[in-house]
């Protein structure tokens, strides 16, 4: 049968879209927590947005949501437009796995697997076959300069080394949006400013959109724009030009 | 996410753990083992009892009687010799005495007479392997001849050829002995050994009066068509029998074989039933193990469920790791429990079984019997394992998939 077009099929005006958002544990009891309240934000493609706040701010659990880890209690979220607010959970899995590529601060790398193998799981997952998987993996580790790592183990590697397989892992699928959770916070200033160069570069020659979320204000100053979150409000959203980013 | 991806997985998974994969692996081998070498080592001492009624004649049916009217014992001899032809192919006397065998300088006690007629090897399953059998003519005419048994030729004849030669019966008591000519040797069932079946002399049934200086027509053994002519005629004639003895004072008893043996079967059957269960739960509890060890597993591993929900694995992609893990741990845990089993039964089976492999009542075969598990039972115990890890994986893996991927990262 022939597939009608259907209006997800154009590409929506924004990537993100995010209305009156709220997330609130423990809703109604004496230790309910606001983390994050009446949240509005879009995001359009080829963004390289960092979201700026200190811990207990709530900007992880703003990535958790925008990231379809996490459900929002209340308020409308549409993901390159899929409404994943109004969505089972059971199917979230699938929209990360399509849609987002993680980078997370403790590299997260699965221990027993190699770097080849770890970079294989999203396309295992998403069902891509065998000669395709390696080709595509393979690709992405040697653009993250790892093409004769493939075969080690992650503890075998640097923290930089880990770092680049996750942002091979997460980029092997080409996801429109990278997702990245303090991403140099494990690592020496070098790696994590040579980490920071390739999310930028990732930015400006695909075009996928990077979401960085860090309490580090000097990183902040290498994406395009800054979201400030502090106590679950937006307290600014600022946009760069390209001149000034370079620090 | 494909089954041979889940796999791969899998064996990674226990490759990366092999001391404690093995430990909870030591419960499904014990288990299987166990399973193996118990229902292996019934099923074999069935076999050797199958073996022994083989020897015997499937088809042979016995009959024993005492009757005091000799018109009842008459009739009750017509309606056997009535159906020769039909279901029962041959009948012969078979009344069995000890007696005393002398050749030239050697003696031989304790050899086991039968006064039969023509039919004797027929209905007993013994065949001729040099000269010729007792003729109609021999027991007719009573002729002094009598068939060795294999036994009593080595003993007697070892090289030598025994057929034309006279040896001499008597018994104990009335020290006469008298001269019979062997006119044919019935082949060992049981090796020629000493002390066995094999230890016998076949006379015409006409010449006990003689030999033994009494007469006991009270046994008879027959042969039928097939095992079901066998166990049908049994039933028949003892259903006639009982219509003409006086059951105060005489006595009538006929069983088939196949009777026998089918007893044996379900006797055996219900052993190996029992054995299995017996056994199995030693496999329950094999199984509990991996579920702890899964249980176990789950929770050093969260982060990593964590890594995988969040990179894009399914419910049931987590679901089946842990499944494929569990089933895989216990299918490995099923093979060496096979191998054991194959050991164990050839061990035991030996320890249990060699005392009765050599009992003279046991046909020669036997001792060369080794207890193998069969392929059903080896097939089952595999299959079996597998279902456990599946059944105490649910659990364990179910327990995995539930988990929330923003708090399975957060751990550490």
């Amino acid at each position: 049968m022939k597939r009608q077009r259907s209006p997800a099929d154009t590409p929506p005006e924004h990537l993100i879209v995010v209305e009156h958002l709220s997330k609130i544990y423990n809703e109604g009891k004496e230790n309910e927590v606001r983390a994050l309240e009446d949240i509005n934000l879009t995001i359009d493609y080829g963004e390289f947005v960092c979201f700026l706040g200190q811990s207990g701010s709530g900007k992880s659990t703003l990535m958790n949501i925008l990231g379809c880890l996490d459900l929002p209690t209340y308020g409308r979220f549409v993901l390159n437009g899929t409404p994943v607010s109004e969505i089972r959970p059971s199917v979230l899995s699938g929209i990360r796995n399509r849609e987002i590529g993680f980078i997370f601060q403790g590299f997260n790398l699965i221990p027993g697997l190699t770097a080849l193998e770890n970079v294989e799981l999203p396309l295992i997952y998403r069902g891509v076959g065998r000669s395709e998987r390696r080709r595509l993996a393979e690709s992405a580790l040697t653009d993250v300069g790892l093409g004769n790592r493939m075969g080690h183990l992650p503890a075998e590697m640097s923290g930089g080394q880990q770092q680049r397989v996750a942002i091979a892992r997460a980029m092997a699928a080409s996801p429109p949006i990278i997702m990245a959770d303090e991403p140099t916070g494990n690592l020496d200033s070098k790696s994590g400013h040579e980490i920071m160069t390739r999310l930028r570069k990732l930015n400006d020659e695909t075009g996928t959109t990077v979401i960085l979320i860090t309490h580090d204000s000097h990183l902040a100053t290498m994406a395009k724009r800054v979201v400030t979150i502090t106590d679950g409000h937006i307290m600014g959203d600022q946009i760069y030009t390209g001149g000034k980013l370079e620090a | 996410m494909s089954i041979t991806q889940t796999l791969a997985m899998a064996f990674k998974a226990i490759g990366n753990n092999k001391l404690r994969s093995f430990l909870t692996m030591l419960g499904i081998i014990i288990g299987v083992a166990a399973v193996i070498t118990l229902v292996s080592v019934t099923q074999g001492q069935s076999q050797m009892y199958m073996m022994q009624m083989e020897a015997q004649g499937a088809n042979r049916i016995d009959m024993y009687f005492y009757v005091n009217s000799s018109k009842a014992r008459d009739a009750i001899l017509d309606y056997a010799e009535k159906e020769v032809g039909k279901r029962i192919v041959a009948i012969t006397p078979m009344s069995q005495n000890q007696v005393t065998l002398k050749y030239r300088t050697k003696n031989m006690n304790d050899v086991r007479i039968s006064f039969g007629n023509e039919q004797y090897g027929l209905c007993t399953s013994n065949n001729i392997s040099a000269g010729r059998d007792i003729s109609k003519s021999d027991v007719k005419n009573r002729a002094r001849v009598c068939v060795i048994g294999e036994a009593v030729r080595k003993n007697f004849f070892g090289a030598m050829s025994p057929i034309g030669q006279t040896i001499k019966i008597g018994n104990s008591w009335s020290q006469s002995y008298q001269p019979y000519t062997v006119i044919g040797v019935y082949n060992g069932k049981f090796g020629g050994k000493l002390n066995t079946d094999d230890q016998m002399v076949l006379v015409p049934n006409t010449l006990q009066m003689r030999i033994m200086g009494w007469e006991d027509n009270s046994s008879y053994a027959m042969r039928a068509t097939d095992t079901d002519a066998a166990k049908s005629f049994t039933d028949d004639i003892t259903a006639f029998a009982n219509t003409k003895i006086d059951p105060n004072n005489d006595y009538f008893q006929a069983y088939a074989n196949a009777q026998f043996q089918e007893q044996m079967q379900s006797a055996t059957d219900q052993q190996s039933i029992t054995m299995a269960i017996i056994a199995g739960i030693s496999l329950l509890v094999g199984g509990i193990g991996i579920m702890n060890i899964m249980l176990v597993t789950v929770t050093e591993r969260t982060r990593e469920i964590g890594i995988r929900m969040a990179i894009g694995a399914r419910r049931r992609d987590i679901i089946g790791q842990f499944l494929i893990e569990a089933s895989v741990v216990s299918a490995i845990g099923g093979l060496f429990g096979i191998g054991l089993g194959y050991f164990g039964a050839a061990v035991l089976g030996n320890i249990m079984l060699a005392p009765v492999a050599s009992s003279p009542w046991m046909p020669a075969a036997a001792a060369d019997m080794v207890v193998s598990p069969s392929l059903p039972l080896v097939i089952g115990a595999f299959l079996f394992s597998v279902v456990l890890g599946i059944v105490f994986g649910i659990y364990p893996a179910n327990k995995a998939s539930k988990l929330q991927p923003v708090e399975a990262l957060r751990t550490q």
